[in-house]
């Protein structure tokens, strides 16, 4: 149990050096993203008779729906894995259980995808404080 | 040229055969999509101050942005095949151009993205029922941007495939590129609404070739009044077409090492 739970933190540590490096690009993905709903929903909608304060209301939900966008890129890798060169065959060799092996994959995208949203936290602060909405920031409770 | 033009026609024509089978499930996913997006912007949003009528505006916005979306499949697709089984290659050596092997991959998605496409207008009609007035729409317009729209994401798709590395880099496409055209690309508000708020913004706006798309799709759907003069996005369709299929076609030479 011990040997098996090792070589799935391994696995999951070598997953997350590899995906490390594209960190910063994802990122900046964020800063886009977060930016351009900010800019239609805050700042243009508002003329087309949409509630102030929206594009705050936008952001808040984003920051609960980011990991599902990446859930796509996902879905693409493995599939791509499962019909191509199959490098899953080789973890399934490896001393862990077949539900570990697929359990990784599924704690490796959500660390990704948490690491991504707390980094997103900063930026939704800032809308906050553009839109005057910041006293109803509570960035502990988001955590 | 008629060896090839024959080959290109049987090329296109064993992709939609490929395609058909997916058909009813392409069908399916438009179907949700349709609905859902509409029952929100009909139902939901007037309760948040949004302006009745909206989702008729939404509607044209659907029909004109719907190819948009298949962009991600049809570029992991190519790039899946490129760092895989590389079946381009085959296509490579076919009696064709170069550049008549990569058109086909832009026509195809753009025939495949018009079959789906076109079925948001009864969908459209279903859902939104009395408050959607087909008096206004014009079928020729529509069929007519509708056609350039899809080829200009068949198109949009090669430029991307092309620049597309790694498979990994894919979500990139999504977040980087797709994201933010659509969503300043006057999906959600009319280019006049941008115009008056600020004139500068609108004016490089005009610059994202999905404007085109919807401002010309809401002018065939809705009536002209408030959207860009229709021919006007006909002819910006038109240019950013052959933009993108050019730069499509010489990178994805460049990127298979083509001779």
């Amino acid at each position: 149990m011990k040997e098996e739970l090792k070589t799935f933190y391994a696995l999951v540590c070598r997953d997350i050096r590899i995906f490390m490096p594209s960190y910063k690009d994802r990122i900046l993905n964020l800063a886009v993203w977060g930016s351009i709903v900010f800019l239609v929903f805050d700042k243009i909608m508002p003329f087309t008779g949409i509630s102030a304060g929206y594009g705050t209301f936008l952001i808040a939900g984003n920051i609960a729906t980011l990991g599902l966008f990446d859930a796509m890129e996902s879905v693409f890798v493995t599939l791509v894995d499962c019909q191509g060169d199959k490098p899953i065959s080789y973890y399934l060799t490896l001393p862990v259980s077949h539900s570990m092996v697929f359990l990784r994959i599924a704690i490796t995208n959500a660390l990704k995808s948490l690491f991504v949203t707390l980094s997103f936290i900063p930026l939704a602060k800032l809308c906050f404080g553009i839109s005057g909405s910041f006293a109803r920031f509570h960035g502990l409770n988001l955590v | 040229m008629f060896l090839s033009l024959h080959t290109l026609w049987a090329l296109i024509q064993r992709d939609l055969r490929i395609f058909l089978p997916t058909y009813k499930t392409r069908i399916i996913n438009a179907v949700i999509f349709v609905i859902i997006n509409l029952v929100i912007f009909e139902k939901i949003m007037p309760a948040l101050g949004l302006a009745v009528g909206y989702a008729a505006f939404t509607a044209a916005s659907n029909i004109g942005s719907w190819g948009l979306f298949d962009i991600m499949e049809n570029v992991a697709t190519v790039v899946a095949d490129i760092e895989g089984e590389r079946s381009i290659s085959y296509y490579l050596t076919l009696p064709l151009s170069q550049t008549l092997v990569f058109l086909r991959l832009a026509l195809s998605n753009a025939i495949s993205a018009f079959l789906v496409v076109i079925l948001f207008i009864p969908i459209s009609k279903l859902v939104l029922w009395n408050t959607l007035d087909m008096s206004a729409v014009s079928f020729p317009k529509l069929f007519l941007i509708v056609m350039l729209s899809s080829l200009f994401y068949g198109m949009f798709s090669l430029s991307l495939a092309a620049k597309t590395k790694k498979l990994h880099g894919i979500g990139n496409i999504w977040r980087r590129v797709i994201f933010p055209l659509w969503f300043i690309g006057c999906y959600q508000f009319p280019w006049n609404t941008l115009h008056k708020i600020s004139p500068v913004m609108a004016y490089v706006d005009l610059l994202n070739p999905i404007v085109y798309c919807m401002e010309g799709t809401r002018a065939a759907f809705l009536g002209q009044e408030g959207s860009i003069n229709f021919w006007y996005s006909v002819a910006a369709l038109c240019v950013f077409c052959m933009i993108a299929g050019y730069f499509g076609i010489k990178n994805m030479k460049q990127r298979l090492d083509c001779l």
